[in-house]
């Protein structure tokens, strides 16, 4: 599998408790990346619920999950093909599951894997989306809560981290947890904590936020972001407004997309 | 009678209708044409797209058939039938592709792994601004020309010319022949019967290279084998082959 580009690919993981803002993040990511200009950028949606292809306003024909239950319908009776066969119609699959609109590329996964069980066409699926993911310049993931991922490594070729939280313990808890799990598990380049939903600087000041999150920047609590979310329209149509300004912030301080400055030189 | 005689024949009479038509181009192989590699990194996405062709919800076929015989081959012939790409921009098209292959000493022995070896050649196309996804099971090929390419002066002399290239780098291979069908869904589906064909063939004969038994009453491939002479002689021949390595 020719994957000789992927350490030219940015793979960004969207990690955090469920409810902390994750998916519009994630959404708001891509937009700016996809902004940002000839760069080619694929957003994986790795929950179940499919919560990205909401917030980009994509509609989901095919996931990896169906492609893999497709191919272990095929083999049990008997007409899986030689390996090389799986591969190439794997690969087929997967690039004909990919959505794309508005300069963007979607993938969705659908269930996630079930461990143990027909670890073949799982690892063979891991090899034809690192193959593909190679291809971009950009891959960001959001995921489920995270952890359980990480374990399963679906995500350890991911090069850079991005954990997200409100301004709640429990938040803050498994963005630690998730970390500590991930310095295990993954080689990432970087990776850091983003607050989300804050009020103001005086209450993320209060905070205590443990140096190992590595905090890359906070994003206040925004109504135009929440009315898009609450109405369910496409980040991609989102105006420019104070959240988007910090998400944009962020990313550069992840080193994911030059200054102003650098822009300028 | 080799494994595909009827097929080629078939072909043959299609390009006659369609020539007749008025629908075809023949043009020669290019020598020595320099397109860059994409490095393995040829992702055309839609927004960067001039030309698809067989997209998965459009019709499509690819077909490789061989003979031993290089004089049903047309060496270095391009065929195309319907336009070229810099006819098409912005537009989907549905493709065929057959590849003719002339080699020497196509047998029992090699013809499962010479063929498994073509298809590989077939499907890695290294071409800057051009990505291809194909599954031979599926007897489909999809493929996307970006804008780049197309300014570039992309073009099927050019593809074909460099699969023809790729196809001779083997020393059994001595002669190719590529045609091209981008005229109509019509026209592809016309192809369809043919590719079936093909397709039994193949499988019976990756049945019988993959398998030990060669009970012919119960095999799916019976039908296929009774009208196919080189079938059988292919599986008397690995019949035998089998018997003298068990002693």
């Amino acid at each position: 599998m020719a994957n000789a580009g992927l350490e030219k690919t940015k793979i960004i993981a969207v990690c955090g408790k469920g409810g902390v803002g994750k998916t519009s993040i994630s959404a708001a990511m891509t937009k700016i990346l996809i902004d940002n200009g000839g760069q080619k950028v694929l957003a994986i949606d790795a929950d179940p619920a499919v919560g990205l292809a909401i917030s980009l306003g994509v509609q989901v024909r095919k996931s990896i999950d169906d492609i893999r239950n497709d191919l272990i319908g095929r083999v049990q009776k008997g007409e899986g093909g030689d390996r090389e066969e799986v591969i190439t119609r794997l690969d087929y699959e997967v690039f004909d599951a990919i959505e794309e609109q508005h300069g963007l590329a979607f993938l969705a996964i659908g269930r996630p894997e079930k461990e143990g069980c027909y670890c073949q066409v799982n690892s063979l699926l891991k090899d034809i989306m690192a193959s593909i993911a190679s291809s971009f310049d950009y891959v960001i993931i959001d995921g489920e809560a995270g952890v359980e991922q990480i374990n399963r490594r679906v995500m350890e070729r991911v090069s850079h981290l991005i954990l997200v939280s409100d301004t709640s313990a429990k938040g803050l808890h498994v963005a630690q947890t998730i970390k500590a799990v991930s310095d295990k598990a993954i080689a990432y380049q970087k990776a850091g904590l983003i607050l989300n939903r804050i009020r103001s600087e005086e209450e993320k000041d209060r905070l205590s936020i443990m140096p190992e999150l590595n905090c890359q920047g906070w994003i206040p609590e925004d109504d135009v972001i929440r009315s898009f979310d609450i109405e369910g329209r496409s980040i991609l149509e989102i105006p420019d407004c104070p959240a988007m300004g910090a998400i944009r912030e962020s990313l550069w301080r992840f080193g994911l997309l030059p200054s102003q400055e650098q822009k300028k030189l | 009678m080799e494994l595909f005689d009827r097929q080629f024949d078939e072909i043959r009479d299609y390009l006659h209708q369609m020539r007749a038509a008025g629908k075809t181009r023949e043009m020669s192989y290019a020598r020595n044409i320099e397109w860059p590699s994409g490095n393995n990194r040829n992702l055309v996405l839609a927004g960067d797209t001039a030309v698809e062709l067989g997209n998965p919800r459009d019709e499509s076929i690819s077909l490789l058939l061989w003979t031993n015989d290089s004089d049903k081959i047309k060496d270095s012939r391009i065929t195309l039938v319907g336009p070229d790409l810099q006819e098409s921009v912005g537009k989907r098209l549905p493709f065929g592709k057959i590849v003719f292959i002339g080699g020497s000493l196509f047998n029992a022995d090699n013809a499962y792994d010479r063929y498994r070896e073509l298809e590989g050649i077939r499907y890695d196309m290294d071409l800057k601004g051009y990505m291809m996804r194909a599954v031979s099971q599926y007897q489909r090929e999809w493929s996307r020309v970006s804008w780049e390419a197309i300014r570039n002066g992309l073009s099927f002399v050019i593809l074909g010319s460099a699969l023809i290239e790729r196809l001779r780098e083997k020393q059994y291979v001595s002669t190719v022949e590529v045609i091209f069908v981008t005229s109509s869904p019509e026209d592809v589906l016309s192809l369809k019967g043919i590719g079936t064909q093909a397709a039994g063939i193949i499988n019976a004969m990756n049945k019988m290279a993959e398998e030990m038994s060669f009970d012919c009453d119960t095999c799916e491939y019976i039908d296929v084998c009774s009208d196919v002479t080189a079938l059988r002689s292919m599986r008397d021949a690995l019949v035998k082959r089998r018997m003298t390595q068990n002693g």
